[in-house]
Formats: C-alpha cells, sequence, structure tokens
C-alpha cells in the first residue's frame, strides 16, 4: 500500500513456525508531499460477502 | 476451548478463551517475547532485530481466522458461533524500555501509518466487520507485557459499546443532517474549560459527561470517519497532540499514568457509516495519585458511572499538568 507521502510502506510479511503472520515494518526518511484526494472512507472488500 | 456465547439479556456475544490463562504473564526483562531475539538468547516472538515496527498474530488469541468448533452446543436463548477474527500484537519499538508517550514523534507517525495499513488489510476480509485499535497501559489495567505495545481485534461483529454510539450518531444524523460528534465536539471548542491539548487539525479534551476522572477524548477537528480518510498532515498534527496528551498523563501525578485507549471508528461491514467520526477515547484507572477508580457495584451492575471528579477540574489539572506540548 502506498501512502500520501509516495514512499510505500516497507512491509516483510512472514510465518512463523506455527503459521501465524509477522509483518515487519521499516521507514525510511521521506520528504512530506502535499495530501491527494482522500482515500474511500472504508476498505473495499476483496471478497463479496457470504450470505446467511 | 474458544467460542462466541450469546448473552440473551444483553444481546451480545461473550468471548470465551480459555488458553489465553496459560499466556506469558510478567515475565523479567530478559525474557521478555516481545523484544527482538538477540544472538544466542532465548527466541522471542520477533526473529529479526532490524525493523521499526512489528504487527503479529497474538499467540494466544480470543479470535482466530480458523477458529476450533464451539466445543458446547448452543440453545435456541443462547446460540454459540466459532470464534472468528484476527486478534493482532503491534509492538511500537524494538526498545524494552519507553511508552508510547515517551517515543519521538517520527517513531508515532509511523505507528499512525501502521495502524492506517491494518485497518485497511485487516477491514478488507470478508469476515471482518469491526478493526479495533486499543493499548493497555500499566499492570493496573492488567498489562501483562511490559515492552510497549498495543493490540488490533479484528471482530466478526460491530462491538456493542461501538454500536451503541454508531445508532446515536445516526439517530441524529436523520434528525439534523448532521454528524454527533462534530456537534458535541462544537460545544467543547465553544465552551473550552475541558480541552487539554489543542492542535491545528486534533484536539483532546475530557468530555462533558465523563466517567472516568481523567477520561480523555481526541478527535479531528473535521469529519473523518476512519483511519483510512486520514492524510500525512492528520498524522503530523495527530502525533504531535498524542504525545502531548499521554505527556499531561504521565506529568500529572509524576509517575507513568495508566490507561486504557481505543479507537472508534467506521466498521468495515460494508454499510453506509457517513455519521461516524473517528476518536481516541482515553480511560486512566486512577482517580488520584495512590487511588482507583473501580468498577464497582453501580458501575458492573448497573451500568451507570459514579464519577468522583467533575469534568471542568480534571482538564484543568491536565492542562496544567507539564509535559506536553499542547
Amino acid at each position: 500500500m502506498d501512502d500520501e507521502k509516495g514512499a510505500p510502506l516497507d512491509r516483510q510479511i512472514v510465518r512463523m513456525p506455527d503459521g501465524r503472520q509477522l509483518i515487519y515494518y521499516r521507514f525510511a526518511s521521506v520528504p512530506p508531499r502535499p495530501d491527494p484526494e482522500p482515500p474511500p472512507a472504508v476498505p473495499r472488500k476483496r471478497k463479496p460477502r457470504r450470505k446467511g | 476451548m474458544s467460542e462466541l456465547r450469546w448473552h440473551p439479556f444483553l444481546e451480545q456475544w461473550v468471548i470465551t478463551a480459555t488458553h489465553r490463562q496459560d499466556r506469558t504473564f510478567l515475565p523479567p526483562a530478559d525474557y521478555c517475547p516481545l523484544c527482538p531475539t538477540r544472538p544466542g538468547g532465548f527466541p522471542t516472538e520477533i526473529p529479526a532485530p532490524d525493523f521499526d515496527i512489528v504487527v503479529f498474530e497474538n499467540k494466544f488469541p480470543s479470535l482466530q481466522p480458523d477458529p476450533p468448533r464451539p466445543a458446547v452446543a448452543g440453545t435456541p436463548l443462547s446460540p454459540v458461533q466459532p470464534a472468528r477474527g484476527i486478534c493482532e500484537v503491534v509492538v511500537y519499538s524494538p526498545e524494552h524500555q519507553g511508552s508510547l508517550g515517551s517515543m519521538p514523534l517520527p517513531r508515532i507517525r509511523n505507528l499512525l501509518r501502521v495502524w492506517k495499513d491494518r485497518y485497511l488489510d485487516l477491514g478488507a476480509k470478508d469476515f471482518v466487520k469491526y478493526v479495533f485499535v486499543f493499548e493497555n497501559r500499566g499492570e493496573a489495567v492488567g498489562v501483562t507485557l511490559h515492552h510497549p505495545h498495543g493490540q488490533i481485534y479484528a471482530f466478526p461483529y460491530v462491538p456493542p459499546v461501538v454500536e451503541k454510539e454508531l445508532a446515536a450518531s445516526r439517530e441524529h444524523w436523520a434528525r439534523s443532517g448532521r454528524c454527533l460528534f462534530c456537534d458535541s465536539l462544537g460545544e467543547e471548542l465553544s465552551d473550552g474549560r475541558r480541552i487539554v491539548v489543542e492542535g491545528e487539525r486534533f484536539v483532546a479534551f475530557v468530555p462533558f459527561f465523563a466517567r472516568w476522572p481523567y477520561e480523555t477524548w481526541l478527535a479531528p477537528r473535521r469529519h473523518l470517519g476512519s483511519m483510512a480518510e486520514w492524510t500525512s498532515a492528520d498524522e503530523e498534527d495527530l502525533a504531535v497532540v498524542l504525545k502531548g496528551l499521554l505527556g499531561k498523563f504521565d506529568a500529572l501525578f509524576g509517575k507513568p499514568f495508566p490507561y486504557v485507549m481505543v479507537v472508534h471508528q467506521a466498521p468495515t461491514d460494508g454499510g453506509d457509516h457517513r455519521d461516524c467520526h473517528l476518536h481516541f477515547e482515553f480511560y486512566p484507572p486512577l482517580r488520584s495519585a495512590s487511588r482507583m477508580k473501580f468498577l464497582a457495584g453501580c458501575e458492573s451492575g448497573a451500568g451507570s458511572f459514579i464519577n468522583d471528579t467533575v469534568a471542568e477540574e480534571s482538564a484543568d489539572q491536565l492542562r496544567r499538568a507539564g509535559g506536553g506540548s499542547g
């Protein structure tokens, strides 16, 4: 995912031996840039909702 | 055993999670599971040392992506469901010492970016209806690990406190066409006596109706529904106001100030939540430097809070406390 600063979030996703997800976030100093248009208020679902 | 059991009188789910009885409890600093694994040291939850912030699924989760089948059968009045969801731990720093309020502003800004990322990522999953970001700070509120960290629960339902808040907001919106929170915040800003820290975009205040002696809310001045809407400029200002508030908390009694911090924001259930206004709520359990506010009979059994202080005086004390930048 890119943020408004134009720098992608540096995410390293790994799986622990027991299967749990772990995400390392690493940040570099980047100069801010003006905000773009606001994104959607809530995330879009990747899958259709199930019935019932 | 882990499942959701329906409480037919309060009309809400109760999460049972018996495996959490075995979770790590106040280990010595040398055996902190949230520190990065040191060469030759015992293996912690975090194998690599080169990170700024880490998020991982809780080893003792209340909710799981692939939960076990309920161990009991429900009844017509009290149905049972698998405890499906995700519980994440957010480790704010590789450093064992410190707290959210003592972290430098760039690290707090980075944490805000991580929270936003988790809101978007978790909220996009079909079974996640609400992304609940929170932090418990201090043994007084049940913290079992001192390493600076918070948590995120991705719920399969909108939690009851949030649901009640949203219902009031919906009703106000339907009646007036306006945001309840925007109107309430407008009253706070007009009055001014309960404001604690003011930023250009965010403001922290003890709400008129505070239930806890030093209950404090922090919110954007403009109408933002969720973290997904906040911009880098919002993050800059929020970090300053958040740090300013937490500095005042610690300065108030000259010692680390325990609190529960929660974020209320738009559910991710696909519904229309234009009336939702993102905000943080802090519930500190202290009513003085050495005395606790307990949720006793009236609060626990009747659901009616008794506050031994008034919001105007608490806000004045916090404003006068040092440590803040606001």
